[in-house]
């Protein structure tokens, strides 16, 4: 099985990275406008949870493209698309660390001060 | 009329006879003629030598800035002409050398690398220059006229308004920068086009130099990177012009998104910058090493993840201006993630380097510059990336120090280390390298003297942008050693262009492959003929140069693909952008004045907007568009030729006639940037209306039936018609197709009616920044249903003048590209104007 454009593989990880990074910062915005963290759920604030399943969506789509870029196969003789293959695998392993790293202070910090 | 094809019947031309030919169709004469150049060697020097100028230029003025700053209270300069002087230092260094520089770099360097004759649009290249040129020249004029922009590189707002800045100097810069930015936009489009689609046969995706993967994915970042600033640009322009209030608090308006929009820009800028250099670093060092670069593919994934992670920083020069803790948390952590892939290509660097013979020669010794420079430069970043200590060291001379260690480290010492390397290709001729090398330790010592100290009167206190200071500060003697410094740099650099001067009037001649490199560019004679090669080769390797050593001289006896004339055309190979599989041949134009008329026409356009002469600049644009289409004749056949000989027993399409030609990439992309602007437009209306002070607005934009009916039917219309005219099937009947695009066009024409009838129950756009945004957002979708209602002209005139076929479908396809975008850009307008207020009106 090989995809129709290999090359979109190399940025799609960081893609959703963007999607994330954007993501975070328009709920935080909208969401302290709005009033979320004076509404607690379960013992956290509105807010505080809207960003934390917006940060575990994303690095679970991260998991999911990367599970698809290793399971692409691809005849050995074909070595540009062996390269594309290890490039995204490598790229979407970044990404899904640079998520990781960009939402770690979620549970963590003050959302709206 | 010369024809040579690669014909069994005909012997193969002599490889002199070659060279008389091709050089008779790709040269460009002496004299005036050389205003109508297009060719890559010509346009890639001007900017190379323009640039160059221009840093001449801004590191004078930052003589000027030490000089002042040497001693306390100095009355060397008054506070006025020291603004203006601090900001045309920034706005000069960062627009109009940094960028073009590279730019002159890429466009002379990537077809050779590429293995192809000249860049994927010449005549854009060509084009960009003179844009360059004239909207540098507005901007230095006005510096001699001492009416240069005073407000700091960034423009900072409120203080770039019309009530603080009621002179010309503001809108000076806004048009002058906005005019070089077009420069680099369609730079963007042409690397990228010419990367994906111009190699060598052979040379797939994975072979690629990596110089080329560095200049794509820069190339990428300008085309999301620019936008946000020239929409900046523009709305600070229509708020000094007409009073739209977008950065005006009192009016719904607010001065952070003017920093938001000159960020989104300006932090990814830095890298934009720092990226083609480290192309050059991964090219010059292996070759000086004697020894293929490690991790090949791990600097192509962390070029692209520094790409990206570059977007996601621009707030941490916005650390202090109140923003919530968490964002500030987001902001900072993509801020020190993005040491990571940096460092990724310094290990690898420093591995080739281990793992190789390295030879001390003169560009290696600014490598090793550019080595310690940079890092240090990249340290002092990662401190700033952490809110605390950013917020102690914010708009200090730390900060200053830190971005001249980051620039001139990751820029200016890997640019002349790449002088040293190329200058051979350039001339034919060796360097001196006894002046090289005094020069090199007269920069780096005057450098590090400049901005070392510079990190301590930071530390001290000195804030930037300054006119001076008192003795009592204990900022004598740091700025005095600073001022020091910058004058031994400065004399440095002098003897650097004294070595140039001097190693291209007197320098001795060489051979070809002057360093025993293994990428293609050393494959063409030195200095290069117009044409690149006499025959364009088969790549099997990322090092084919080290594959066959003689491949040059079998390139120019013409053994590979096109080695021959053929109707006077000029031809290079277009290949698929994965595989380098051959997919069509590219024939480009030859040189012609357009471009310049062109670039004329859009000096006239921002000039006008420069003096408030709007119907002139009304003039002017329609001018443009006019000026614009005749670039078209050129770039069309007449009749379908079917598969053309190539060499080597193979065959090829035309572009006209190929199913991915590069002027569809183009197309694609201009619109990616176009999306980018609208989308920081949207981001705009959104920001103002969760943060800016006075929301709600006074009125809200009235619910128009009319407007929206005719609107969303025009451009459905346009949609379907543009379309369905592109088909092969409905291609085939002329009659069909015209219909077709008279029907689209006239959708096109309901559609600006609607638009207009929406505008006229807007609110009064001086009385808030809602009601001016929104205006904004419709005069954007009209502008592009007006080009929309182009295309479609444009579609009957080919079809009509025998440029469309079944076969040659093109024209046609990018009219239907546009009127789709424009269809899904009128629908996101519609949406927002109307739908956004439903959604956002509970908000606040």
């Amino acid at each position: 099985m090989k995809p129709r454009l290999p090359l979109l593989l190399i940025p799609a990880g960081f893609v959703i990275w963007a999607s994330a990074f954007t993501l975070l910062y328009a709920v935080l915005s909208l969401g302290c406008v709005a009033g979320w963290q004076s509404e607690v759920i379960a013992g956290m604030t509105l807010v505080r949870l809207v960003l934390l399943a917006v940060w575990l969506v994303h690095l679970a789509a991260l998991i999911v493209l990367l599970i698809y870029c290793v399971q692409l196969r691809h005849r050995s003789a074909d070595r540009t698309f062996g390269f594309l293959r290890r490039a995204a695998i490598g790229s979407t392993v970044a990404a899904l660390a640079a998520t990781v790293w960009t939402g770690v202070a979620i549970p963590a910090v003050t959302p709206c001060l | 009329m010369t024809t040579d094809t690669p014909d069994s019947r005909h012997p193969p031309v002599s490889a002199i006879r070659l060279h008389k030919r091709l050089e008779a169709v790709w040269g460009t004469p002496p004299g005036w003629a050389r205003l109508s150049a297009v060719n890559h060697n010509v346009v890639g020097r001007r900017f190379i030598l323009t640039a160059f100028v221009f840093f001449g230029i801004g590191g004078v003025l930052a003589m000027l800035i030490r000089a002042q700053l040497a001693t306390p209270r100095s009355a060397f300069l008054g506070p006025e002409i020291y603004n203006q002087i601090f900001t045309m230092h920034g706005t000069v260094m960062m627009f109009l050398f940094a960028i073009p520089m590279f730019e002159g770099f890429a466009i002379y360097l990537l077809p050779k690398l590429l293995g192809a004759r000249d860049m994927a649009f010449p005549r854009l290249g060509a084009y960009g220059y003179w844009c360059y040129l004239f909207g540098g020249s507005i901007l230095l004029i006005a510096l001699a006229f001492g009416l240069a922009p005073d407000g700091g590189w960034f423009m900072y707002t409120p203080l770039t308004s019309k009530t603080y800045s009621p002179g010309i100097n503001a809108d000076i810069w806004l048009i002058g920068v906005t005019f070089v930015e077009v420069s680099a936009i369609s730079a963007a489009i042409e690397i990228i086009a010419t990367v994906l689609k111009t190699r060598a046969p052979g040379m797939s995706i994975d072979k690629m130099p990596l110089l080329a993967w560095y200049l794509l994915v820069t190339a990428f970042m300008m085309l999301f990177g620019f936008p946000p600033l020239i929409l900046g640009s523009v709305l600070l322009e229509l708020e000094r012009a007409f009073s739209l209030p977008f950065f005006d608090p009192t009016r719904g308006g607010d001065s952070l998104l003017w920093q938001h929009l000159f960020w989104l820009f300006g932090h990814p800028e830095v890298y934009i910058i720092f990226l083609p250099a480290a192309g050059m670093v991964s090219t010059i060092l292996p070759t000086l090493a004697r020894r293929e670069i490690i991790g090949y593919g791990w600097i192509v994934v962390s070029v692209v993840a520094l790409a990206f992670l570059s977007f996601g920083l621009w707030v941490h020069h916005m650390f202090t201006v109140g923003i919530p803790h968490l964002a500030l948390a987001f902001f900072s952590s993509a801020s020190t993630a993005v040491a990571v892939p940096t460092a990724v290509q310094i290990f690898a660097w420093i591995g080739t380097l281990a793992a190789g013979r390295p030879q001390l020669k003169l560009p290696m010794l600014y490598l090793l510059g550019f080595f310690s420079v940079f890092v240090i430069g990249g340290l002092t970043g990662v401190m700033l990336a952490i809110v605390p200590f950013n917020w102690q060291a914010h708009d200090t001379h730390f900060v200053v120090a830190h971005l001249h260690y980051v620039l001139v480290g990751g820029f200016v010492f890997p640019m002349l280390a790449a002088a040293y390397y190329w200058l051979p290709h350039f001339t034919g001729r060796v360097p001196r390298h006894s002046l090289g090398t005094a020069a090199f330790w007269l920069i780096m010592i005057g450098f590090n003297l400049t901005f070392l100290v510079m990190h301590w009167t930071g530390l001290l206190g000195m804030p930037r942008r300054i006119t001076g200071y008192g003795p009592e500060t204990g900022w004598e003697w740091p700025n005095l050693l600073s001022s020091i410094g910058s004058f031994t740099m400065a004399i440095g650099f002098a003897l650097f262009a004294i070595d140039v001067l001097m190693h291209w009037r007197h320098g001795k001649r060489c051979d070809r492959n002057r360093w025993g490199a293994s990428t293609l560019e050393w494959a063409t004679a030195t200095p290069p003929p117009s044409y690149n090669f006499a025959s364009l080769p088969q790549i099997a390797s990322r090092a084919p140069l080290a594959d066959r050593p003689d491949l040059g001289n079998r390139l120019a006896a013409g053994d590979g693909y096109l080695g021959f004339v053929r109707h006077q055309w000029l031809e290079t190979l277009g290949v698929e952008a994965v595989t380098g599989r051959v997919e069509q041949i590219v024939r480009l134009p030859n040189r012609t004045f357009i471009p310049l008329v062109t670039a004329v026409i859009t000096g006239l356009f921002f000039v006008a907007v420069l003096f408030k002469l709007y119907v002139l600049a009304l003039i002017a644009l329609v001018a443009v568009v006019a000026a614009a289409l005749m670039w078209t004749p050129d770039s069309g056949e007449r009749q379908d030729r079917g598969a053309l000989p190539i060499g080597n027993g193979e065959s090829a399409v035309l572009h006209s006639e190929a199913a991915s030609p590069p002027s569809l990439w183009a197309i694609w992309l201009a619109l990616a940037a176009d999306a980018t602007a609208f989308a920081s437009l949207g981001f705009g209306l959104l920001f103002l209306w969760v943060v800016a002070p006075n929301w709600p607005p006074p009125e809200w934009l009235q619910w128009s039936p009319l407007g929206a009916a005719l609107t969303a039917a025009g451009l459905a219309i346009a949609l379907l018609a543009a379309n369905v005219a592109a088909m092969r099937r409905v291609v085939a009947r002329a009659p069909w197709r015209e219909a077709l695009l008279a029907i689209a066009a006239s959708g096109h024409i309901v559609a600006l009616t609607g638009i207009g009838a929406i505008v006229l129950v807007t609110p009064a756009p001086t009385r808030h920044a809602y009601a001016a945004v929104v205006l904004v957002m419709l005069l954007y979708a009209g502008l592009h249903v007006a080009i929309g209602l182009v295309f479609a002209g444009f579609g009957i005139w080919r079809s009509r003048a025998g440029f469309v076929s079944p076969v040659r479908r093109i024209d046609l396809r990018l009219g239907a590209i546009w009127t789709s975008y424009t269809a899904a850009l009128g629908a996101a307008a519609l949406l927002l104007v109307f739908g956004l207020p439903l959604v956002m009106g509970t908000v606040r």
